[in-house]
């Protein structure tokens, strides 16, 4: 089926990557497959139905004229799940919109645009603060997969020598939320109505920028983003937001405000994973990062980022947590013990309150890129990402990831669903 | 008291007038070494607005690179916006400001504020590419051997040394021949020490009633000695807005 889908690709890359009047089209053909170990414990029926193979071939369409630009993504999605209560294989095709650009300039220093797309309101690379308008797909900082979407928005844009302001609306109430354990959507912004003031000071190996943001449902919020090159070798950043309520919702089970104790009718509760929203309570939640990054003359990058953001579990949430799981796995009936052992499990992919990252990458000769990221979160555990990139040519470049979890049982990482997954992809530029 | 203060302004006119004089004599034959600085930096880039079409060609043997096409508009001394619009870098930009530079990675929206030192354009740093004119950044001096013959060429043999914290390169030995000024070789070092690489500059040729360099070899004095070629294959007067010069619009 793949080899007809491929011929078709080419022959659209042969009509349409070239200039013809104005109108730039061009494009990428985007191969991934990949296969992950699961820790079957936390989800001994398979209710979460996360693959443990995946295959996506991916048709990327770019085009641009004047002041309008527009990249479109067509794929094929190839599924399968093989755990011992459930194997199956699915196909899908998808298509969509992923990112649309028109700016209408009013004068030398105002702009307007408006379309589809992500705007990137802090300095860090890994742990976003202020991630209100991006799609975090954790581990392809890149996007060489090509799988972030942009934002339905309107934005006003005042652009002075040392000054910025934008002024932005978005509209993303159109895309369904409903994914699986929210695993495509992990900062909980869209399908939302939000609006946005920025105010950004650049200067001389500084920038300083203020945030308010205003989702539909939520109190305003206030941040900051602040970054210095110190010198030609290093840079620190750092960001803060602080808001009412938090749109990550939380167990019941570890909830702090009011959690009952869990009982079976909660594990059967319809409303699964059984989830508290914390949108309007009066509580503050001030979270914040801080990163510093050096490059050496080799090129050898060396980054390192820390993110507190109290919407994660506290430690005394997590005993609540583990108790919750020790409850779960001593149920007598195996739909009460997979079920419970799910909920947990989702709640593991709420952001933790404090986690460290480490990244170290350097280039390995004069295709080759290597990098190894390190995430390490409660009790020592981590998540360990390996990554080797090869840019082969002008035209085509590939990689492999390898990520895996250390941490024994009961420790966050330890206890994630994902054990191991690894990743290899192709992206040919047309 | 009358007295002093004439004495005192004599003595600063004095002062003015023997500084000019130093700045515009040659001494010992040889010119003021910012004007040769100048004269060089003209040859480079020869409209202060402009919009270049710029080939970037690895000669490495081990390398199946073959080009990068750049789009490069520049504004005065100090704006710059480099654009890729071929193979894996398509749609990377970066600015280049006084204050810092940003790039907007290839695939993404994502702007990220970047340190000198990171190399973004293969063999060619986007310094290279983007800073075309030395005057601003840098304090010159001759060397203490200044009369050189490099290449069959008579040269002038100057230092450049960074005078802005985060320049590039933290010194550059530059090489202008001594009939015209225009440049003929030049030395990147880095603030280690360390040599980075070296640049052979072409003839000038003539763009309308313009002389310009057009073909600038570089050869990676940390990667094996790769070369690359940049070649500008076409130079327009071009003023550009200044909203297009920020973080913001290169997000856009």
């Amino acid at each position: 089926m793949k080899v007809p889908f491929l011929v078709a690709l080419m022959a659209v890359q042969a009509v349409w990557a070239q200039d013809s009047g104005g109108l730039h089209l061009g494009g990428a053909l985007i191969q991934t497959v990949a296969a992950a170990r699961e820790r079957t414990k936390m989800d001994p029926l398979g209710l979460t139905n996360y693959p443990t193979q995946e295959e996506t071939t991916a048709l990327l369409l770019d085009g641009s004229a004047l002041d309008t630009s527009f990249t479109y993504r067509i794929d094929h999605d190839q599924q399968g799940i093989n755990s011992a209560e459930n194997k199956s294989t699915s196909q899908t095709w998808h298509s969509g919109l992923l990112r649309l650009k028109k700016s209408v300039p009013l004068s030398d220093r105002l702009s307007v645009v408006m379309g589809k797309m992500n705007i990137s309101l802090d300095d860090a690379h890994y742990a976003h603060i202020l991630d209100f308008l991006e799609d975090n797909l954790s581990g392809d900082f890149e996007d060489y997969a090509g799988r972030v979407r942009g934002f339905p928005l309107i934005e006003g844009l005042y652009s002075g020598d040392r000054v910025t302001g934008q002024l932005i609306y978005s509209d993303d109430r159109s895309t369904n939320t409903s994914y699986r354990f929210n695993s495509q959507n992990p900062g909980y912004n869209r399908g939302i109505r939000q609006w946005l003031a920025v105010a950004r000071w650049s200067g001389r190996d500084w920038s300083v920028s203020a945030v308010v943001q205003k989702p539909q449902d939520m109190k305003a919020g206030a941040g900051i983003s602040v970054i210095q090159t110190v010198d030609e070798h290093l840079q620190w950043y750092g960001s803060a937001f602080d808001q009412k309520g938090s749109r990550l919702p939380v167990l019941q089970e570890v909830y702090p405000f009011g959690g009952k104790p869990f009982s079976t009718s909660d594990i059967l509760s319809a409303n699964f994973p059984f989830q508290v929203s914390r949108l309007n309570e009066d509580r503050h939640y001030l979270r914040g990062m801080l990163g510093l990054g050096c490059v050496s003359e080799d090129q050898t990058e060396l980054r390192f980022e820390w993110l507190h953001d109290p919407r994660g579990m506290s430690p005394s949430e997590f005993k609540r947590w583990r108790q919750f799981v020790a409850y779960s796995q001593a149920q007598p009936s195996d739909i009460l013990r997979g079920i419970g052992l799910a909920d947990a499990d989702s709640a593991l992919r709420v952001r933790q309150r404090d986690s460290f990252l480490l990244r170290v990458g350097r280039p390995l000769g004069q295709h080759f890129t290597g990098a190894i990221t390190i995430v390490i979160g409660r009790q020592g555990s981590s998540v360990w990402q390996w990554r080797l990139h090869y840019a082969s040519s002008s035209s085509w470049e590939s990689w492999v990831d390898i990520s895996h979890t250390l941490g024994p049982s009961g420790t966050e990482f330890g206890s994630a669903l994902q054990a191991a997954r690894i990743e290899a992809g192709l992206r040919y530029y047309f | 008291m009358f007295e002093f203060i004439t004495k005192t302004f004599a003595a600063g006119v004095c002062g003015v007038a023997t500084s000019l004089a130093c700045a515009t004599e040659p001494v010992d034959g040889r010119p003021p070494a910012t004007d040769l600085l100048n004269k060089a930096d003209a040859y480079r880039q020869i409209y202060d607005n402009s919009l270049l079409k710029i080939r970037l060609v690895n000669d490495a043997s081990s390398s199946p690179d073959k080009e990068n096409t750049l789009t490069v508009l520049l504004k005065g001394n100090d704006k710059a916006l480099i654009s890729s619009s071929s193979g894996v870098s398509a749609s990377q930009t970066i600015l280049m400001t006084e204050d810092g530079v940003w790039v907007k990675l290839a695939h993404t929206s994502k702007v990220i504020r970047i340190t000198p030192i990171q190399r973004l354009l293969g063999q060619a740093s986007y310094g290279d590419v983007g800073r075309l004119r030395w005057v601003r950044d840098y304090r010159v001096e001759y060397q203490a051997d200044a009369q050189r013959r490099i290449d069959g060429v008579d040269v002038w043999a100057l230092d450049l040394t960074s005078i802005t914290p985060h320049s590039v390169y933290a010194k550059i030995a530059l090489y202008v021949a001594r009939d015209n000024g225009r440049p003929v070789q030049a030395a990147f070092y880095l603030s280690s020490g360390k040599l980075f690489k070296t640049a052979f500059y072409d003839k000038p040729q003539k763009v309308g009633s313009r002389m310009m360099i057009r073909r600038t070899k570089f050869v990676d004095a940390m990667v094996g000695g790769n070369t690359t070629e940049m070649i500008i294959d076409d130079v327009e007067p071009r003023v550009s807005p200044d909203r297009i010069f920020t973080q913001e619009s290169l997000a856009q």
